[in-house]
This record gives structure tokens, sequence and C-alpha cells, in this order.
């Protein structure tokens, strides 16, 4: 059957005790304080500052709720299924720190999994669903996984009640338990991805630094983002399950506008959180429109946002964040409808300064733990400061993203190319310039691609780019442009620079048979 | 036995309702256990006309409830299935002490909003917990012309 009805959007909950968002703050809090602050490797059992938390937000009770696959599933069933796999686990003799695979769609499998793994206190490797999780045991030398098809050393999950199946054995791992490394999450970028280390501390910091600022009473969240990414995580996933959210999961994770829409028609929406390019497609439809525009919050992070998608949002609750992986991954919020282009927002929970170079740095209890490199823990100094690459300038007591400092490069005559910023220069010049890419197509000039807003989207001539680019400009040698179609991307909706790179070098040796 | 079963004479007294004799027009008629299985037409109806003995036989939970949420009727099926005897249910307010999980816009908010509006007919799919276990159900909530409120409860 699994026909659902339309709850009325505008109808309370079943009793007063609705949500306890102010509580969960507090909790929140409290289980921080059981977190130690060093980040050397513990010598004594640490206190679980997960136990208290969970047990309160989701024994008996009616919410936090997640509805996935037009399926209702109530905290008390969470808590439930979660007891199931605390069980699998034991059974198993899985200790905390031992690390554990968990590569499931976002469902109500997952959440059951997460908290069971957060009771046992064990280490959560995050892989995608599609992931070979048997690929992945050997290098984070973790001890089994939980999927969807088991394996010989991984669980087979049901829907919505614990194991289906369960392993043969489990690996013997070479390295140590890490009981302090909560999650090991692996970095999007494409150039540096890597295996990132979270403690409690990181998370529960950041949770409690930045759920004050999220207004989730009664909310109903949609959600978007996947749970194995940071963002998803701790700034989706855990705050709907501490504040009592009613989560809607978005089987499509964001990239059908129309499925989006029919969900908020079934069940209501009042939060989303999503990169910018699933704000774009929501907002160039009218249905897309009204649902963003009656959002009562969220956060729109993980890219740049444009100064015409900046200046749609201003008229929203929606606020800008930033953060990265290793910062837990949060370091910036904005304001509800305070937008600029590529506005970052003001530290949360850290100390952010700007390097001369005008590279971001931040300090704080957000900096992660560690990186899980060549198969064992590198663990970090947690007092230092972390340079995040990315390229800001001051904005009052914010920041304005300028781009990537890997993005730089030199050309052969030693001349420095600030590429981030340059770029964001000529996309804030020419509003009619959805992305723009610049590089060097032989070592020795510079070159530009234009992606426009429309195919029919007047772009500027190579000389406008010239002018543009004020001294660059004498390097500048060709231009080209590139259909919204065509521009490559990775998920988030950034520029895949090395994808795009080389096939606009081979497109400038075409289009210049004279060059080398 | 619930105040509302307490008002029946002894000869009617496993009926659910006390028109039952006398079926308001479009309604379904005396139901026979047959005709009640959880996806039949018009099942909101018949059950009022079915005996507490054929509501007690078939393979679904049944769960009549007041407009406040208090459990008047539990049959044996949901009975089993959740580990509650009937006579422990009935009496108590169903979404804060029988089943606390359902204390939520989705579910109690659903019921409370057709009770208001005399309309309730609303079915969805649910993750109970029966015996410590997550069970998947549809639920279908309705309120018949006799103004009875219904749960049913069907196991996947």
């Amino acid at each position: 059957m699994r026909k659902n009805g339309t709850p009325d959007s505008s109808e309370s909950t079943g009793q007063p005790r609705t949500s306890n968002n102010p509580n969960a703050v507090k909790a929140v809090r409290t289980a921080l304080d059981q977190c130690p602050a060093s980040n050397s490797a513990p010598t004594a059992p640490s206190p679980n500052p997960w136990a208290d938390l969970l047990y309160d937000r989701l024994c008996d009770e009616p919410l936090p709720a997640l509805i996935a696959d037009d399926t209702i599933t109530p905290a008390a069933s969470l808590w439930t299924g979660s007891r199931l796999w605390v069980d699998a686990f034991r059974a198993h003799d899985l200790q905390p720190g031992d690390r554990l695979v968990l590569s499931l769609p976002p469902s109500t499998a997952f959440v059951q999994v997460l908290v069971a793994a957060l009771w046992e206190q064990l280490t959560v490797v995050f892989a995608p669903p599609d992931t070979d999780a048997d690929a992945l045991l050997s290098p984070l030398d973790a001890r089994a996984a939980v999927t969807v098809d088991g394996g010989a050393h991984a669980w087979a999950s049901d829907e919505f009640a614990g194991p289906c199946t369960t392993p043969d054995t489990l690996r013997s791992p070479r390295q140590a338990p890490t009981p302090d490394v909560r999650f090991l999450l692996r970095t999007s970028g494409t150039h540096h991805g890597r295996w990132v280390a979270l403690s409690d501390r990181n998370v529960l910091s950041v949770l409690a630094s930045h759920l004050p600022h999220f207004a989730l009473r009664n909310a109903r969240m949609l959600s978007v983002l996947p749970w194995t990414h940071a963002f998803g995580l701790v700034l989706d996933l855990l705050p709907a399950l501490l504040a009592d959210a009613e989560l809607i999961r978005d089987p499509d994770g964001g990239r059908n506008p129309d499925g989006l829409v029919s969900l908020r028609d079934a069940w209501g929406t009042t939060h989303l959180s999503a990169v910018p390019l699933t704000v774009q497609r929501l907002l160039d439809q009218p249905a897309g429109r009204t649902l963003v525009r009656d959002l009562q919050g969220g956060i729109v992070g993980g890219a740049p946002v444009s100064a015409p998608l900046a200046e749609r949002l201003s008229d929203t609750a929606l606020r800008a964040g930033y953060g990265q992986t290793e910062a837990s991954p949060g370091i910036t919020l904005g304001a509800r409808s305070e937008w600029t282009a590529h506005y970052l927002g003001r530290p949360v929970g850290c100390t952010v300064t700007i390097a001369d170079d005008g590279e971001l740095l931040f300090e704080g209890p957000n900096a992660c733990i560690g990186f899980w490199r060549d198969g064992s823990l590198e663990r970090l100094d947690p007092t230092r400061t972390v340079h995040t690459g990315d390229l800001v300038e001051r904005d009052d007591d914010g920041f304005i993203f300028r781009g990537r400092k890997d993005a730089s490069f030199k050309l052969s005559n030693g001349r420095f190319v600030p590429a981030g910023p340059l770029e964001t220069t000529l996309k804030t010049t020419y509003a009619t310039l959805r992305d723009v890419l610049i590089f060097t197509p032989d070592g020795d000039n510079v070159a530009v691609a234009l992606c426009p807003r429309s195919p029919t989207a007047e772009v500027p001539d190579l000389e406008a780019l010239q002018t543009t680019l004020g001294s660059l400009g004498n390097r500048l040698v060709w231009s080209t442009t590139v259909p919204p179609e065509a521009w490559q991307t990775q998920p988030k909706g950034t520029v895949d620079r090395p994808a795009m790179n080389a096939s606009l070098s081979e497109a400038y040796r075409s289009a210049t048979p004279s060059s080398p | 036995m619930s105040e509302n079963d307490a008002q029946h004479t002894p000869d009617d007294a496993s009926v659910l309702d006390s028109d039952a004799a006398e079926p308001a027009e479009g309604s379904a008629g005396n139901a026979s256990a047959d005709d009640l299985h959880f996806e039949a037409d018009a099942l909101g109806e018949k059950l009022r006309h079915a005996t507490e003995e054929q509501l007690n036989t078939v393979s679904f939970g049944i769960i009549r409830i007041d407009d406040d949420g208090v459990v008047q009727f539990f049959n044996e099926y949901e009975s089993k299935l959740s580990g509650v005897p009937p006579e422990e249910a009935v009496g108590r307010n169903f979404f804060t002490q029988v089943a606390p999980c359902t204390n939520n816009r989705l579910f109690w908010g659903r019921f409370k909003r057709g009770v208001r509006r005399g309309d309730l007919d609303e079915t969805f799919t649910y993750t109970y917990t029966y015996k410590m276990r997550p069970t998947l159900v549809d639920v279908h909530l309705y309120r018949d012309e006799a103004g009875n409120n219904w749960i049913l409860v069907q196991k996947y």
C-alpha cells in the first residue's frame, strides 16, 4: 500500500511536547564537556559523550522522525533498530575504536547503524553506498563493514531492523584501535582527497556552536546532502536527530527540483541545507522558488555563491555557511538573509585570521584530530593553526571568498597568477557569466574559458577581458565560450579544474595551429 | 470494558455500534469475518457492524479510540503483535500511553486534524516498534459515519 496521506503542514504536533531544541543545545554542551581536550592517544577509556545524548533524544520518543522512501520512522524505532546493531557488534566482539566502514544509502538503516556505532564508540568510516567497501577495509585497516549486500567481512543491513546477514569473520587489524577517532571522512577535493579523522570533541564543538543558530524548533528538514560527507553528517543529519526534527530524505540527493517540490507538498518543509547548485535549480522554477522563499532556515555552503544567486537569496531565510571537513566542518556562518557574492559569514566556534597572502586560517576545537594516511593515524596538534587553502577578503566582521590558493600558478617568466581571485573578479564584473576558468595553455600566457548563464547571454570579448585583468591582460591570448552543459564540475558544482584544463588546452591547440 | 461498550444491552454487548441493526444509507451493512481484510472496500464502515469476536479473528491490528485517543477496543492480533494485553490497553491513551512513538504531528497530528474536521481517512507507512523490534506497518486512520475512530494496522 504505502500511499501516504499528507500531513497538514500547519498542524501542530500531537502533544505540546514538541521540540526541545533549547534543551538540545544544553545537552550537546554537556556532552562536549565530557570530551578530553588533548589529541594525544588515549591511555584510558574515556566516557562516551554520545550515550546520554542519544538515549535521551531517541529512546521511546516520537521525535525526531525520519521520513524516507515514504515511510515514517520515529525516534523510538530508530533507537530499537540501533539496539539490534549494538547486539550484533557485541556478538562479534567489536571494541571501542575498531574501525567500521559504513556504506549504506541515506536511510533508516544508516541512522540505526550510526547510532549503534556511536553507542559502542567505534570509529566510523563513511563511504558512499556505491563504494566497493571490501576494497576500503585494508587501506583503512577496518575490522568490518555494513553494506547493502554484506560480504565476508560485512553485515548486510535490513531496511529497518538490524542486520540480515552477518560477516563470516572480522578482519584482524594491523594498527591499534582508535577510540578517540569517531569519524573518518573522505574529503571531496579532487586533487587532495584524503581521510580526515574527527573526534567527538571536534563534532560536538561544531554542533554546540552551530545549533543555536539553526532555529530548529518544530523543524521539518528536507535532507539532500550526502550523510557520508561532513556537511551532510554534522550540519544536517545530527542536528535533526538532536533537535527532534522531522527529517525528510530526498532519494535524489537534491538533483531533481521537481522531486523536492513533491516532498514539500507531501510532508511540508521548513528547513533545507544544500550546495548552491541545488538551490539554483529550485529557484529556476516557480514551485521551487516558493519552496525556497517559504523556508524558515538552512545553510547554503560547499561552494561559492555567485552574485545573481546571492541577490535571489537575500529575500530568503537561508544563511551562508563555510567550512571544510578538516574543520568538522564549521568555520563561519552568515546571518539569515545576509548575502553578497561569495560571502562566507562570520567565525562561529573558532578563531579566524587572514594570512599575508590572503589565505584564511583558523584555530579551535573544530580542527580535526588528524588524518588517516598510509595505513595509520597521523595525529595533529589540537592547538595548531589550520591553513584552509582558501583566499578571502574581510567584509566587516565576515569574509568574502576570493578563490582557491591552489588554483594559482606561475608563468614561465615567474609571474604569479592568482587564478581564483581573478576568476571572481571576472564573474563579479560580468553578470552574464555563470563561471570562469583561467589557465595557461602553454606556460607563457593565459587563456580564459567563459561559461555563460544562458545560450543567448552576451559574453565579454577578448579586449574587454584584457582590460579587466589589468597588467595580466597583456598575457591573455585566447578566450573561449563553453556552454553550461559542457562545463565540467564536481558534484557540489565547483569547476573540475583538471578535467577542464585538459580539454581547454586541447581546444586551444586546435584553435591556434601555430602553437607548440 | 470501555464506557461505550458498557452502554449496550447483554444481547448486543459484543456489537461495537448500537445502530448495527439498521445500517446507515451507504454503509457496508453487517460484516462477515471474510469481509474484514485490510484493503477491503469500505472497511472502515464495516467495522462498526462487526462483533468483537469477528474483529478478533482478523489478521491485522484493529484499535478503536475516542476523540481524545483513549482506547476503547484493542483486538487480539494487535495485542499479540505488541505484547500488550487488551485489558491493559483499553482505557489508556493510545498516543501517549500505549504507543508513545505515535505522539507526533505525523500520526497523532493527522488524527486530531481528522477528528476536528469530522473527516478522517488517512493511510501511511510507519515503523512501529513491537517487542523491541522495528516493524514496518501500513496504518489506516478512519472515522466512521457513527463517529467511531479506528486505527488499523497491517504488518508487512
